[in-house]
């Protein structure tokens, strides 16, 4: 997911950026709210306002970036270099944050867990001592 | 209305998301075990009020975060949240990120975020304040919508973008002064601009 809106948005060119990255496979997030705003508008009002620009970038990259919703935003920015270089580090802050290992649960935590569970089933502890 | 008996089988494979989360959220592993158990005990018993094929992982976090804010911050609402509640809702900041109002040049992008190792990052982030750092975990390392954390967090959608724009605008200030610490960027005092400084063994002359 995160390297096709890597490579459908044009960010990283480079083969090298993305290798070996691992990255988040979709969740079952919901599609988010700001992402459709910004495919259903089509081209976004126009002409562009670099103080518009924080709102825009927050809303392409609501969720799991879709890669047209960042696209939508990167046309609107047109030759606007400030604003476009906002959006690349934003993109890659989200990135270097998407890429942050998720820790394991230790075993010792899963079976303590999974033990409690089966004693509310089985009736040694009442659902409402919880 | 969900079936409680199948509680364990659909909640566990988040249990290691949960964890992480909460250890980021406690920064202590036995904090963090404790924080599950009860996120799990408490889903268990909430679960016939789940309504089914709603999303039930934002619904355990939603249950975490209630169960982080009453056990470990309830007693010491930390003034920073106070501070924060008179000022993110008022407007969002119009400006662009630190990075840009520095003008970071294409190549100096590059030289920063390759240098940067996650560790950095991840201290970065352990150094906002819980507020921020609930917004960014949940938005960038978990991947929720805004929708979803506003949900979770229970605080409007406006706010969660206001605290996620001034949360990266602060966690970019500090990187870059990092990076620049470390003379890994120069500063061009006369432009303000920052570019990438090559490191050099030697004087030179």
């Amino acid at each position: 997911m995160w390297k096709q809106v890597l490579e459908d948005s044009n960010l990283l060119q480079s083969e090298e950026v993305i290798k070996g990255m691992k990255l988040p496979e979709n969740n079952n997030s919901e599609e988010p709210e700001s992402q459709k705003f910004l495919l259903n508008q089509g081209k976004i009002a126009s002409p562009h306002r670099c103080e518009e620009s924080p709102q825009l970038i927050l809303q392409a990259l609501d969720g799991i970036p879709s890669p047209h919703a960042i696209q939508s935003v990167r046309e609107h920015f047109g030759t606007c270099v400030q604003c476009n270089t906002a959006l690349d580090i934003e993109i890659r802050f989200k990135l270097a944050m998407a890429q942050q290992v998720t820790v394991k649960a230790p075993p010792s935590l899963q079976l303590k867990i999974s033990e409690s569970l089966q004693r509310i089933d089985l009736g040694d502890i009442s659902i409402t001592d919880l | 209305m969900a079936d409680q008996t199948k509680f364990a089988e659909d909640a566990m494979p988040y249990m290691d998301q949960l964890y992480s989360h909460a250890l980021r959220l406690t920064k202590n592993p036995a904090d963090a075990e404790d924080l599950v158990q009860e996120t799990y005990l408490k889903g268990y018993k909430a679960f016939a009020n789940f309504s089914e094929g709603t999303n039930l992982r934002a619904w355990l976090f939603r249950i975490l975060t209630n169960n982080f804010i009453n056990a470990y911050r309830k007693k010491q609402r930390s003034f920073d949240e106070r501070d924060l509640e008179g000022i993110e809702d008022a407007y969002m900041n119009k400006n662009l990120g630190s990075w840009t109002q520095h003008q970071l040049s294409a190549s100096a992008e590059d030289t920063l975020f390759e240098h940067l190792t996650n560790d950095e990052i991840k201290e970065a982030v352990d150094s906002l304040s819980t507020p921020y750092r609930q917004v960014v975990l949940l938005a960038d390392v978990q991947g929720f919508s805004y929708k979803e954390i506003a949900e979770i967090l229970e605080i409007p959608h406006g706010t969660v973008m206001s605290r996620l724009h001034r949360a990266r605008a602060k966690l970019q200030t500090e990187l870059l002064d990092y990076v620049t610490s470390r003379r890994l960027l120069f500063e061009d005092v006369e432009t303000g601009s920052r570019g990438f400084e090559p490191l050099t063994v030697g004087g030179g002359d």
